[in-house]
């Protein structure tokens, strides 16, 4: 019974931590918070499903797929709505974010309808493991998302493009001195950002129901995982989705799931307020 | 203010109290101005925190659904009158606003749009599951206002009820932002640290911002009440994306002038309606976006204050007109 | 009579001290310089006497009442007021409407009675904009009442500083680099002004400045800070001729 929780707490709360790195992978490089990520990801998981139902593709073909097409909106995002403003003040560039937030929504419900549709698990089936019964689909999750931040953290800690975005994200003028290309770093980290988006958002559909305002409690949710953890290191995001996957689940016994967003709201307040670095957050000085 | 100020303003409500009348618009464009009106008082609630005091917030229709159920249930539970209903509407509204506040202390920018926006989605689940307050899914009948015994049956004439305390609303605005809280909120907004080394207690006008922000909203909350024959938790008004389309409102306006709220409230009411004959659903939707993405990238330096200085331009452009006129007189 | 007293202060930021066990102290009417290389901890100074700043230990005494505790807001009412080394304008608001904010703490108009515009606050609007008014005057920029604050050039910015830190009517006041970026006679001009300040307005003066003739020629004491540390105080004359001022700006600025 604990056991089960826990996995499929677990199972949740990695999609949380991949949402929220996404997040976090923009905000440590260039101070924005994305609020448009969810419908970024409902768009690209809409894709898949699209490409599913209307032109039979395998489910991996349209996975694949969908995350070609997430790179491609991360790119254009950034390259086109954010760069042009890059210096400005947070109100503006969180401003842009929202409306591009309405944007992205109401072109999806214009493009695909406003229907819920069920989009397919990876596996369907059950397992027992030490008397516990587990969903294929939610191991399976599980197990993709442990692969794919290890693959994130291997590459921002060993390779060439990681180095850059951990310097910009420690100084961005420092890193440009070095000889970094900066703007090179903040593509990459929305594509990157996206790609993360979408696969939350295809390992969530099966779930929540695919509909356009499927992303926003998620996004919610991965807020709230980055603000447990923290927003200042890779690593808060993580801690903060799979806490938030095991307590949402064990709440889930004693507080109605019509609450669950409520229940995460509560959460970033007393996080806030006790400690608004978040629990593996380092504080930065302000300076007069 | 100058007399040119005066006259603008007079002949404005003038026009806003003839209008309605001349017009005759049928029941479904008149409910729509009445709307207008209520939104532009949210939107100066909103541009007062946003626009004055430099605090960020994604959770207004929250705001708007405590000061509507909180209408609703003092008239038709405990029968209390309209008027008073009302202003306790506001006031209430204005204590959860100041509840709010208080973690917001510690927040800036980001962080405060986050948890304003968590706030958002959170009171429209407690709502919903709170059927004995709210009715649930099956709604409530919020009654139709009665003052004296006269009955505000048509919203033609309840229109004139919203206009007059819009009116009133403008007017305790104008003279708030230009005294010393209004420079207060403003001098905050602009150097927290300076603000603080001459003797601005910030923490004391965040929350005081936040306060009166949700008083506005609660008010503007009880006349959406009143307004509607039936309403339920999961009105678009309560919404987060209602929330976005108040930002909207005070972005497309003008953040930090009172006329740019009421502008950008009008433009926001109507375009849904403008663009609800055309074949692409969400179109307003997607416009309303695009332009705010616009009014930023327009404003690099910050939107802020882009209203005012658009206003100034004009001002400066007519000014020189009229002295290029007066030279060619003389002459 | 002792004015402000600094005892025994320490400041720590993660182990590096800013300031270390700095004691000095000013008296009433006097203008007090306070010098020494950047990063010397002189703005640390200012920012622990304005309370931004916790010290790690010391005191603070004003008018003989220890001000260590007291929260950043409630400073100028104590009597003190001050500029920021890089400008701090309400940068959105008029020039006057920067001054007017400096009498924020001042005025005894609330929500309710501004909201309904009662007589008692015309009187008191009319009256503070009057003596604002007045302020900008001494200044000679009353003609850039009505024009933003942030469009004007530096030099007069610096200026509003000043002005809004007047309309307090401080005791003391702490200028933090006002020379900086002002040419040869604007920095003139500012000199006179200061002298005028004490002179005439019996303000006592906290000066940090980098413009070692302008502190020279009005101090009547200074404190040389080096690495947080007081490495020399006295008369302009005992200052310049120390060796161990020499060595602290030996390769920086000729001490005039
Ligand atoms: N908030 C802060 N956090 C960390 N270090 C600080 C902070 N404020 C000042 N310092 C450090 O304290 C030292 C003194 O700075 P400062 O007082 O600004 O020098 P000065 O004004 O004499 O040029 C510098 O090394 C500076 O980096
Ligand atoms: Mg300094």
């Amino acid at each position: 019974m604990l056991l089960q929780q826990l996995i499929s707490g677990f199972a949740t709360g990695g999609l949380y931590a991949l949402a929220a790195l996404g997040l976090v992978l923009i905000y440590k490089t260039s101070d924005v918070v994305n609020f448009a990520q969810g419908e970024m990801a409902m768009f690209s998981t809409f894709i898949a499903y699209t490409t599913m139902t209307s032109y039979g593709m395998s489910y991996w073909e349209a996975f694949i797929l969908a995350l070609l097409f997430a790179s491609v909106l991360g790119f254009i995002v950034e390259r086109f709505f954010i760069r042009p403003i890059q210096n400005a003040p947070v109100l503006s560039l969180l401003i842009v974010t929202l409306g591009l937030m309405m944007i992205v929504n109401g072109i999806a419900g214009w493009a695909f309808g406003f229907e819920t549709h069920s989009f397919p698990a990876i596996v369907g089936g059950e397992l027992k493991i030490f008397g516990a019964v587990i969903s294929k689909s939610n191991l399976l999750t599980l197990v993709i998302t442990v692969f794919i931040m290890g693959i994130l953290f291997y590459m921002l800690k060993y390779t060439l493009a990681g180095i850059a975005i951990r310097a910009t994200s420690e100084n961005p003028t420092i890193a440009r001195l070095m000889g970094i290309a900066v703007n090179h770093v903040y593509s990459i980290t929305w594509v990157v950002s996206s790609i993360l988006g979408a696969i939350a958002g295809m390992f969530i559909a099966p779930t929540t129901f695919l509909d356009v305002n499927m992303m926003s409690s998620v996004l919610l949710k991965a807020f709230t995982a980055a603000v447990l953890g923290g927003f200042t290191t890779f690593v808060g995001p993580v801690v903060g989705g799979l806490i938030l996957g095991v307590l949402e689940n064990i709440a889930s016994g004693y507080i109605s799931a019509q609450l669950s967003s409520t229940f995460a709201f509560a959460l970033i307040v007393i996080m806030l307020w006790i400690k608004p670095t978040g629990l593996v957050g380092q504080k930065v000085g302000k300076k007069v | 203010m100058n007399a040119k100020k005066y006259i603008s303003w007079i002949v404005l409500i003038l026009i806003a109290t003839l209008i309605p009348p001349i017009l005759n618009l049928p029941g479904s464009l008149q409910y729509l101005l009445d709307l207008s009106l209520i939104y532009a008082i949210v939107a100066i609630g909103l541009n007062l925190l946003m626009g004055y005091a430099g605090q960020i917030s994604l959770g207004h229709g929250a705001f708007l659904a405590v000061g509507a159920y909180t209408s609703a249930y003092l008239t038709l539970t405990l029968h209390v009158p309209f008027f008073i209903a009302l202003i306790l509407s506001g006031l209430i509204t204005g204590i959860v606003g100041i509840l709010l506040g208080l973690p917001a202390l510690k927040l800036e920018g980001n962080y405060l749009a986050i948890a304003t926006l968590g706030f958002g989605v959170a009171v429209t689940q407690i709502f919903a599951i709170w059927t004995s307050f709210t009715g649930g899914f099956s709604g409530i009948k919020p009654l139709k206002p009665e003052l004296f015994g006269f009955k505000f049956n048509s919203y033609l004439s309840y229109y004139y009820i919203i206009l007059i305390l819009t009116i009133v609303l403008v007017i305790l605005t104008w003279n708030i932002i230009r005294t010393k809280v209004g420079r207060s909120l403003m001098a905050m907004r602009d150097s927290e640290i300076a603000a603080k080394a001459m003797g601005i207690n910030v923490s004391y006008y965040k929350t005081l911002a936040f306060g009166l922000s949700a008083f506005y909203t609660g008010i503007a909350g009880s006349l959406y009440a009143h307004l509607l024959g039936f309403m339920t938790p999961y009105d678009y008004a309560f919404s987060i994306g209602m929330s976005l389309n108040f930002l909207a409102m005070i972005v497309i306006g003008g953040i930090g002038t009172i006329s740019g709220s009421i502008i950008g409230a009008i433009i926001m009411t109507w375009l849904p309606q403008i663009t609800s004959n055309l074949p692409i659903k969400s179109l307003s939707q997607i416009i309303t976006g695009a332009i705010i993405i616009a009014v930023v990238i327009f404003y690099p330096n910050g939107i802020a204050y882009a209203g005012a200085r658009l206003k100034d331009k004009f001002e400066k452009l007519f000014a020189k007109h009229q002295e290029k006129i007066v030279v060619k007189i003389e002459k | 009579m002792e004015h402000l007293i600094v005892d025994n202060l320490t400041m720590e930021f993660g182990g590096l001290k800013a300031v270390d066990s700095l004691s000095f102290s000013v008296k009433k009417g006097e203008i007090y310089g306070l010098i020494g290389p950047n990063g010397a901890g002189k703005t640390t100074v200012f920012n622990c006497v304005s309370r931004f700043y916790n010290p790690t230990s010391g005191r603070i005494i004003f008018e003989g009442k220890e001000i260590t505790k007291l929260k950043p807001h409630e400073i100028i009412r104590a009597g003190i007021s001050r500029t920021f080394q890089n400008v701090e304008l309400f940068k959105h608001m008029t020039v006057l409407e920067n001054l007017l904010v400096g009498q924020v703490a001042f005025t005894r108009e609330n929500i309710l009675s501004a909201a309904f515009m009662l007589s008692s606050v015309r009187k008191e609007e009319r009256r503070i904009r009057e003596e604002a008014m007045e302020i900008l005057k001494i200044l000679n920029i009353e003609d850039k009442a009505h024009e933003y604050a942030s469009a004007q050039p530096y030099g007069i910015q610096k200026l509003v500083e000043i002005g809004r830190a007047l309309v307090s009517q401080p005791r003391l006041i702490m200028l933090d680099e006002p020379a900086a970026g002002m040419n040869h006679s604007e920095t003139d001009e500012l000199a006179e002004l200061i002298l005028k300040l004490r002179d005439e307005l019996g303000i006592t003066i906290l000066l940090v400045e980098h413009d070692m003739s302008l502190v020279m020629n009005i101090c009547e004491n200074i404190c040389v800070m080096n690495f947080g540390k007081k490495i020399c105080e006295g008369i302009p004359e005992k200052v310049k001729s120390d060796p161990a001022v020499i060595e602290a700006y030996l390769g920086g600025e000729e001490i005039a």
